[in-house]
This record gives C-alpha cells, structure tokens and sequence, in this order.
C-alpha cells in the first residue's frame, strides 16, 4: 500500500500555505483531505469582493458556515449581511434593552476587520442596499449603518475577548457611545486598535477618544512586546475636556510602539503618550508617532528611560518625528550607523538627510529607501553608490522611490560587493515602444533617439552593472505591482466610482533585458539567483532565456518575465517556458501555466464565476491588444 | 562512539553518535539505555529510508540543535529551503512520504519541517485532480459530495 500521510502531519502541511484557494482544492481531493483542510478554509473569514459575498451566502455555504462558525479566527469584511449572519438576534427580541436576545456564532477571534461603516446616515435607503448588491456587480457597497447594527458589531466586539487586531473603519454616527462601548470591553490581548480610518473619513474629537486610549495603552499586558494605536479623528478644541491622571503600568517588553492619531499633536494626548513612555524600558526602540507637534517631550522621555535609538536601525521614530535636520545631526554624530531604514522622506524634502547619507554612506551597508522618491536625485544616488564601497544591499524600488537615470551611468560605482541591487532604472531611450499601457501612442522623449543609441545606453548601463561581481538579486522591475490583481481592492471602485486599479509601475524607459543590448555582458554574475523584472517592458525572448540557462547556474527564480498583466513583447516566451520548464520558474512563470499554455490564475477565476471579473476582463483585453500593438520588431 | 540502527527490513547501520543523536528518539532511547553495543532495532523505517535519513543527518551534524518551538508562525514562508535540503528532497513521492513519515517517527523536525514544506510546494497552484495524481491519492467522494464541498467553500477562493 503506498504511503499516506496521517491528519497530523497534512496540519501540518496546511499551515505552510497561505493562498486560500490552496486551501479549498486540497479539501477537495480525498475524505481524509477534507476533514484536515476544511476546518483549514474556515479559520479565516475574508467578505470583501462582491464574488465572496455571493458564495457565501449560497446555502451550502452558509450550513457550512454555522457548522464551522467556531473555528474561525479571522474575519474580515466590509458587508452588514456578513456581520448579521454572525451575530443572530431573537426573534421579537428588542436588542437595545436586552443583550441576552443576541448570540454570536464566533467567539474566538483573534481578527476583527470590520470597514462596513462607509457612508453618513442618510434617511430612507437602509432597506436599499441588499437589492442593489444582488443585482449590480459595481454598486459600492455604501449605506447607512442603523443603530441596531452598530448594535451588533459592538456585541461581536464584547463575544470575542481573545482579540489581538481590531480595526472598525469608516464613519459611525453616535462616535462616543461606541467608543465609550468599547472602552468598557475588557479586551487584554488586544495589540492594535485601528478605529474610524478610512477613505479620509474621520472624526470629530471627544474627549472619549483620550479616554480610550489611555485605557488601551494602560490594560496593555505587561508581556506585550508590539503596540499599535489608530484613532483618526478631526480635533477641535473642547473646552470641556478633562485629563485623568492614571499612574502608569510598567511595559518593560514593549519594544514597538505606533501611535497613527491626528490628535497626537494635542498637549494633553502628548501626555498620556509621555507618560507611556516612561513606563517603558530600554527595551522600546521603535517608536512612530504621528505628527506629535512638539517632539521634544517624547525624545526626552525616551532619553529618560535610556531607549538608546539602535545604531544598526534607524527607528520609525526619526521617519515622523524628527525634522529632516534633526535627522541629519544624529545621522552625523553617530560613526557607526551601518543600516538605514527610511520608508518615508524624513522631513518635506529630507535635503540634509540626503546630504548627511552621502557623507556617511560609506560605513553603510544596508540602504532601504523605498518611498523615498524626493530624497536624492539620480545625480546624487549615483554619487551615493560610487561612495558606498561597502554596501550589500540597497532597496529602493515602490512606486515612489529615488531611481536611477540612463544619462548619468558615467562615474564607476564603489559598491562592488552590492548582493541585492533593488532600483528602477529609468529614461532608457527605447524607440521601438510606440503605444502606452492605455493603448494610446506616446509622444516625448521616452521614444527619442535610435535603436543604435538606445543599445549604446544600455550597453553603458550593464557594462556598471557587471561590475557587481557578487550580485545576487537583481530586481529592476517591481514585482509588487504583479500581485495587484491579488489586492482586496484590486477591481473595485472606490468612493467616487472609479476603478482602483491602475499601475503606475510599468516601466517602458527601462533596460530591454535583450543579449543585442548587453545583457552579455552580465555573464560574469555567476551568483545571481533572482531576477525580476516585473512591469517592465523588457524583450527577454527564447535567445535571452537560454543564455541566463547557461549563465546563471544559480538562477532560482525569474519573476515577471510573463503575467496576465503584463504580456512580453517577445513572441516564443511562453512556448520556451512551456518546453523548457525551467527549474527557476516562479510563481508567474511556472504556476501561471498550464500545458494547454492558458494562465492558470485565470482558470482560477473562471472557475469560480464562469467568467473574469468585468473590470479584470477589460484589463486583460488591453493588455492584449498592447501586446499586438504596442511595439515594433527589435 | 558510534552507533548501530536496524531498520525495519534487518539492515544494519553504523553512525555516529552525534549523527544518531539528530533523532530526538533515537538521542533519549541513549540516553535511557545508556551506554551499550547493542544495535538500535528502528521497526518502522525500512533501510532504504533509513539510508536517506542517515544521509540528512550527516550533512547537518554540525547544525545548531533547534529549540522545540510550537508556536511557529503558522505563515512561516515554504519556499526558504535550503539548495541541499531542495535535492535531498527530489525523489519520488512515495519516497518523500515515507521520509516525512520516518522524520516523524524518529522525531527529527528540522527533515520533518523540510519535508512538509517540500509537499506543500508541489501542492501549491494544482487542482485537486492533480494533487491526487501526483500523491496517489484515490478519490473517495461522490461526484454530489464533491460538488458540495465545492459548493460549500468556494466563497474563500476569491478575495
């Protein structure tokens, strides 16, 4: 008899993966599949497209759901109906006089991401909203949340004691009583709060939001080593607010502290969070508090309690608190800063952390500047790898990030050791590019110059990066972009009715990847294992794919050579990946095919739904016709 | 001192100790025997698993000994395998499971740990069609059964 693994060991296995729809096709290969993965599916509940919103309810599902209701850990939705199914009321019952009429089907949360409240109460379309979202796929789901219901995700919130994460967005009529609520739950596990924050609605400030939070930061566990707080909320001064002073509870774990609030700036909330502080040890290194308005009470309170700010990692509490110039003097003062973490510009244009960066920079080994896109010009990131002959890996690639232009490749670079190398290159003249993502033609410099021209750029281009002899990454593309169609918004419309999708990351100006424009000259990086080149218009073709073959023995991954999104201009890419199937295959390369060379992830959602969601259909279609429109032979 | 393992089909092996010692069973079944010549009789491995297990065990002797964990982030990536660890584990698949099966049994969880995450990324992006087909898995539901099943979850495919 061959080998079966027994329910244990398949737990096991199920924990390592992470893509639901993993989950659902292993429960349905056997008996024994089925009792370990099913209970699997429903540990978490995610509501949030109109898709999932339909399966649910379909009855089979929803004997399911009161089947496997107290398995669930995580719940996630933006649909009233969802939070009714979970929490049921008696009949006849008056809800607002007696709690005992509810019963709430889950009662060991762990995650509770409600955004359900998205509109203001607006008289007469409470009984509007279920019609509607049966009957149009784009109908925001927007409408008045009534008393009952806040009711009731109040009482969710009261059933689950074992809440690490809640977060309730969007707008609430009767603010204080829910929160006054929620500050009467007992909630000890809680590690973030995330109240009222979405699509820029917020609130008016009450003093319960002070009260509240007091109470948050001060029922933290002792042993609790990350917390987050987000109130958002509009203050007007309140003449009537009144601090209570609370002796604090010492947090001698805490080591994360994010405080993401508008009222932060209010001198009695800074107190509270001063006092917080101080009730902290050496140990709180990693500090972010949202526009603090004076920062100095809180640095002395860290100072106070010897929080040293770690000289490896540039804490959060520079990127929001500390003017550029402030950050720039420590980043001056200190010999050995050797890892710089900058997820945002320090300041308005953070010129002087720029400048205090390349006067160190060469001590640095880890540069992460990712959102930082008005931190340095090409000139002067450039000027920053010739000078950083230490560095091992530089990150700087979202969509917002410093980039590195085509006609300033002049000076050698200093970082021969650079392992990770994550920057978009960009202005690279490519003329055979005519038509745009929107399958419009495109005009300007972009498309400037000759093919000879353009091959002279790159071939200057690959000539400095092949002086990275020990280059192991290479991510040129942006590889984010790609799982967009896997974002909880990706095809939705937003508050205005537009489709959220868009992508801003595809690269036409960047290196063509083509061995005619240099990439032979990349031979000698015979450790590089990932390359990604993701949202770029690159022309890698069969030629190219069978010289990284033979090349790059240590290839493990390509990412972005082809997906639904971005289709390569290369014909004879997808029948080399289809022969060949390389070892390095990634996720959107091997999985993305099957042997009929169909995109599996596209199988996926037929399956589903017999047909792509609309607004995925239309981008696929566009793609398509870029694909045959948009580019010249090379 | 090395050390005598019987498999389950009477083949003697010969290791030595801190190479035994991988196995958390083998390492206290040492510990409450104590010192002795006697072979180590393993009834559940056969030797060609054993062979296998021996070889794993060899290569990572010199590992740091891995603190019994269970509360292992349950979203801990599979993909971070080792290159050795990737060609240890290409075999066939019922070699694959009767090596997961001995990590098991002998109570080695960096090879069980290696072995699982190695299944789940053959599972990853298959139809249940070819999950079974490629672990000789028999189908055992109805055609309704499965369509209910089907029916039942298919609301957590899409988010």
């Amino acid at each position: 008899m061959p080998p079966s693994l027994p329910p244990a060991l398949l737990k096991k296995i199920s924990l390592l993966l992470d893509d639901p729809h993993d989950l659902t096709q292993c429960a349905l290969v056997s008996k024994s599949w089925s009792a370990v993965f099913i209970p699997c599916v429903w540990r978490s509940i995610t509501i949030i497209s109109i898709w999932a919103y339909r399966r649910f309810f379909v009855p089979e599902a929803q004997a399911a759901f009161l089947k496997h209701a107290h398995l669930v850990r995580e719940l996630r939705t933006i649909y009233i109906p969802v939070i009714e199914r979970v929490i049921q009321v008696s009949p006849g019952s008056d809800p607002s006089s007696d709690e005992s009429h509810f019963s709430c089907l889950c009662t060991n949360l762990m995650t509770l991401n409600l955004r359900v409240f998205w509109r203001t109460s607006a008289a007469g379309d409470e009984s509007a909203y279920s019609t509607q979202i049966m009957s149009d796929d784009t109908v925001w789901p927007g409408y008045a949340v009534t008393p009952d219901q806040e009711l009731l995700v109040l009482h969710l919130v009261k059933s689950n004691p074992s809440l690490r994460n809640l977060c309730i967005g969007g707008y609430i009529k009767d603010r204080d009583r829910f929160m006054a609520a929620i500050t009467d739950t007992s909630l000890p596990h809680l590690q973030q709060l995330d109240l009222f924050r979405y699509l820029g609605h917020t609130c008016e400030w009450s003093p319960a939001v002070l009260d509240l939070s007091r109470q948050f930061l001060h029922n933290c566990p002792r042993t609790l080593q990350s917390r987050s707080l987000q109130i958002s909320y509009f203050w007007t001064p309140d003449p009537d607010a009144v601090t209570v002073v609370q002796p604090p509870v010492p947090h001698g774990l805490l080591e994360s502290l994010s405080v993401t609030s508008s009222q932060n700036h209010m001198s009695e909330y800074r107190e509270l969070l001063v006092d917080f502080i101080k009730s902290c040890s050496s140990r709180l290194r990693d500090v972010y508090i949202e526009k603090p308005g004076r920062y100095e009470p809180l640095q002395s309170a860290l100072e106070e309690i010897g929080s040293g700010f770690g000289r490896e990692i540039c804490p959060e509490w520079y990127r929001y608190t500390n003017p550029d110039e402030t950050f720039s003097q420590r980043l001056a003062q200190a010999d050995d800063w050797t890892y710089i973490n900058l997820t945002r510009n320090p300041g308005k244009e953070g010129r002087l952390t720029a400048k205090a960066i390349l006067e160190r920079c060469g001590q640095l080994k880890i540069l992460n500047i990712g959102n930082c896109a008005r931190l340095f010009d090409s000139r002067v990131f450039h000027e920053i790898l010739g000078r950083s002959s230490n560095l091992i890996e530089l990150r700087a690639a979202t969509e917002d990030s410093p980039r590195l232009d085509a006609k300033d490749f002049t000076g050698a670079w200093g970082c021969k050791s650079l392992k990770i190398f994550n920057v978009a290159i960009v202005n690279v003249p490519r003329p055979d590019i005519t038509i745009g993502y929107d399958g419009r033609p495109i005009a300007g410099e972009l498309f400037s110059g000759t093919k000879e021209e353009s091959r002279d750029v790159q071939k200057r281009i690959f000539g400095q990066l092949a002086e990275l002899k020990d280059l192991e990454v290479l991510i040129l593309g942006n590889s984010s972009a790609q799982h967009y169609w896997k974002h909880p918004f990706f095809n939705r419309e937003d508050a205005i009715g537009k489709v959220r999708f868009f992508d801003p990351d595809f690269q036409f100006s960047c290196l063509d990847m083509s061995l005619d424009s240099g990439l032979y000259l990349l031979s000698e990086l015979t450790e590089m294992r990932v390359l990604d080149v993701a949202g770029m218009a690159h022309r890698i073709s069969a030629r190219e794919l069978d010289w990284m073959q033979d090349n790059w023995r240590k290839l493990e991954e390509v990412r972005g050579l082809f997906d639904p999104w971005h289709p390569t201009l290369e014909p004879g890419v997808r029948a080399w990946l289809i022969e060949n199937d390389p070892e390095w295959g990634s996720a959107y390369t091997r999985d993305n095919f099957n042997k009929e060379g169909t995109c599996a992830t596209w199988r996926k959602e037929k399956s589903g739904t017999g047909r792509p969601p609309p607004q995925a259909q239309a981008l696929l279609e566009a793609t398509i016709e870029i694909k045959t429109l948009h580019c010249r032979p090379n | 001192m090395p050390v005598t393992l019987t498999s389950l089909d009477d083949v003697k092996f010969t290791v030595d100790k801190d190479v035994a010692e991988r196995s958390i069973l083998i390492k206290n079944m040492i510990e409450d025997v104590g010192e002795s010549d006697s072979p180590i009789p393993l009834p559940n491995v056969s030797s060609a698993v054993l062979k296998k297990v021996i070889e794993y065990c060899e290569h990572h002797r010199n590992d740091p000994v891995q603190v019994q964990d269970e509360t292992d982030d349950p979203r801990k990536r599979s993909n971070d395998i080792e290159e050795w660890d990737m060609k240890f584990m290409a075999v066939d698949q019922e070699m694959l499971f009767e090596i997961i099966l001995a990590a098991n049994y002998l109570d080695i969880k960096p090879l069980l740990d290696v072995g699982c995450k190695t299944v789940a990324n053959i599972i990853k992006g298959k139809t249940p069609e070819e999950i079974r087909k490629t672990f000789n898995i028999v189908n055992d539901f109805t055609p309704e059964e499965e369509a209910q099943i089907k029916k039942e979850n298919e609301w957590a495919e899409d988010r």
